[in-house]
């Protein structure tokens, strides 16, 4: 509580070093599902709307790794199909995320006065209000296309990295060398692009990250109440929306779709929090 | 006085999120007439007269006024639903939601206090790697989908849990009560358990690390006595805003728990509202949780201010 914030986020809580192996394994892990995804039509050899109307509801076999649902579509293959949005609206919505972020943090710790101030009281305010209820609504009226979905989540998850990025700007401008450009007649914007903005880089890469993560999180749980992305296309969060009706007779349908949002998001934390101890120099 | 001013800074913050709120409401097709103008039966001219009769004909500003004085005073209008004051809706759910996430408090403390603290002290022990990477696993997990397997595992499979809701059609004694806490209760406090477990290990190496520790072993105090009355007293101080500051968040992360468990508390009033387009019940959710959020920040501040005296100078 010695940040002045009025509303507190995970960026104040302690970091963990995981090990260095565990980086490796999830760097790898993260490669394989990323290539498996852009790569689907050649992992898979039918299309995720193909109908094996012999094998509805299939139980995991070796014709089917994961499965096949109610109309004998192929789990994996939809799984598969699924990583592309889900994955897409995870990296494009933390692009989004960490560039509003990254802009008021940085106008807002730089120009300072009530710029500064009216930036964070509407910085706290939307920390304050809940992101999961707030963009069930919106997207509940707003009925959004995937582009759509990706601004909505990527608009309400700029907060934290305004944050840090306005505390590291604040403490940059303070240095020596920011005070040497000005004393030379350096611009206040050319300082700003020029010679603070490199130094907040690293803290923008693992604001970033994390912001994937929350990203297929978010997305996943919209679409899991039936408010993000729209069936046939297949999501991992809507496909566990449908595996609801199911679950105990086809626990396939619930158990894979789930296993690849955690495992990647699993994967995409681990890699923020080496980056984020590399950043440190801890 | 700095009080006094960080209370009323709480002020400008809540009617940022009420214009954030009051925009949504009015940003739906429809506005908050939504709900009748699907509805075949409702001739235009009704609609006119509805407009008009709930003010929704005049300007904004003046419509924000009377809605944000209507919600100061409890008048949070009524449920599209059935007709009844959002209010009452709100209210007979509260004391589930509490339960569970009173369940979920001190379930994610045991899990998480001495964990933490244990990995704090036994640092780059295979302990300490066995904490860090399941708190990563905790945050990472989709919880909706943590809630399914448990569902499959316990509820399905092995049949020791009750699946679904508060009470048993004709249970509803202490036992049955609690069988059916167990489930939403620790989906609902992972999350929070893995945070906390995180913070403690972090705020408990920090302060080991510190010199009066070293002072206090110096003059002999017996080793027992360093690790509760110096080192962990201090880990916990901050460790208490936090659980206040979750406390505000499992109000909101009640909506998937208690979706999943069909518990019936104000999250399962939100997702119901949801799936029927009840805008009033929605926004209401939305702004009493945000409040939420904000009073137990500042709740939160004080008390750390209080338990601590060397922030309070």
């Amino acid at each position: 509580m010695t940040t002045g914030a009025l509303v507190m986020t995970e960026h104040h809580i302690g970091r963990l070093t995981p090990s260095r192996a565990g980086y490796h394994v999830a760097t790898a892990v993260l490669g394989i599902v990323v290539i498996a995804a852009l790569a689907a039509p050649l992992v898979v050899p039918s299309s995720p709307d193909a109908l094996d109307l012999a094998a509805r509801r299939a139980a995991p076999s070796l014709s089917h790794w994961f499965g096949t649902d109610e109309l004998g579509r192929d789990v994996l293959t939809r799984v598969l199909y699924g990583a592309r949005i889900s994955l897409a609206i995870g990296v494009l919505s933390a692009v989004i995320s960490v560039a509003l972020g990254s802009v008021v943090g940085a106008v807002g710790g730089f120009v300072g006065d009530w710029v500064d101030a009216a930036f964070m009281r509407i910085t706290d305010a939307m920390l304050a209000i809940p992101r999961l209820p707030f963009l069930m609504i919106a997207a509940a009226i707003l009925q959004p296309s995937v582009p759509m979905l990706i601004a909505l989540v990527g608009v309400a998850g700029w907060m934290e990295t305004a944050r840090i990025v306005r505390a590291e700007v604040l403490s940059l401008a303070e240095r020596g060398f920011v005070e040497a450009a000005r004393a030379t007649g350096v611009s206040s914007a050319r300082i700003l692009l020029a010679h603070i903005l490199p130094n907040v880089l690293g803290i923008i890469a693992v604001s970033a990250t994390l912001a994937v993560g929350r990203g297929i999180l978010l997305e996943s749980a919209l679409s899991f109440f039936g408010v993000g992305v729209q069936p046939p296309a297949a999501s991992w969060g809507n496909m566990l929306y449908q595996a609801q009706t199911a679950l105990s007779s086809e626990p396939w349908l619930a158990i894979f779709p789930g296993a690849a949002i955690f495992v990647t998001v699993l994967c995409v934390n681990v890699v923020g929090e080496q980056l984020a101890v590399q950043g440190d120099g801890r | 006085m700095s009080i006094l001013r960080r209370v009323a800074q709480a002020i400008p913050l809540l009617l940022i999120i009420s214009i954030l709120v009051f925009a949504l409401l009015h940003a739906a097709p429809g506005g908050p007439l939504a709900i009748y103008l699907e509805n075949p039966n409702v001739r235009p001219e009704d609609i006119e007269r509805l407009k008009r009769s709930l003010g929704l004909d005049r300007s904004l500003p003046v419509q924000y006024m009377a809605w944000l004085r209507g919600f100061v005073t409890g008048d949070w209008g009524y449920s599209f639903a059935d007709g009844r004051p959002v209010l009452t809706r709100m209210a007979e759910r509260v004391p589930a939601t509490l339960e569970l996430i009173a369940a979920s408090l001190i379930i994610a403390g045991v899990a998480a206090v001495p964990t933490g603290v244990l990995a704090a002290v036994r640092r780059r022990s295979m302990f300490d790697r066995a904490v860090t990477t399941l708190s990563l696993a905790g945050i990472s997990l989709p919880i909706f989908w943590f809630g399914l397997l448990l569902q499959l595992l316990f509820a399905v499979s092995l049949g020791w849990l009750p699946s679904a809701g508060r009470t048993s059609m004709l249970g509803g004694d202490l036992a049955d009560r609690l069988r059916h806490l167990v489930l939403p209760a620790i989906v609902l406090a992972t999350v929070h358990a893995a945070v906390w477990a995180r913070y403690l290990r972090s705020s408990m190496v920090t302060v080991l690390a510190q010199r009066f520790i070293l002072a206090a072993h110096g003059k002999g105090v017996p080793p027992r006595a360093v690790f509760f009355r110096h080192a962990l007293r201090n880990a916990l101080l901050p460790f208490v805003t936090i659980v206040l500051l979750d406390a505000a968040i499992m109000v909101s992360g009640a909506v998937v728990t208690e979706s999943v468990f069909a518990w019936p508390g104000l999250g399962g009033l939100f997702t119901e509202a949801l799936a029927r387009r009840d805008y009033t019940v929605l926004m209401a959710f939305l702004m009493v949780s945000s409040v939420t959020v904000i009073v137990l920040n500042l709740v939160a501040d004080l008390s750390y201010r209080f338990l601590d005296p060397r922030v309070r100078a």
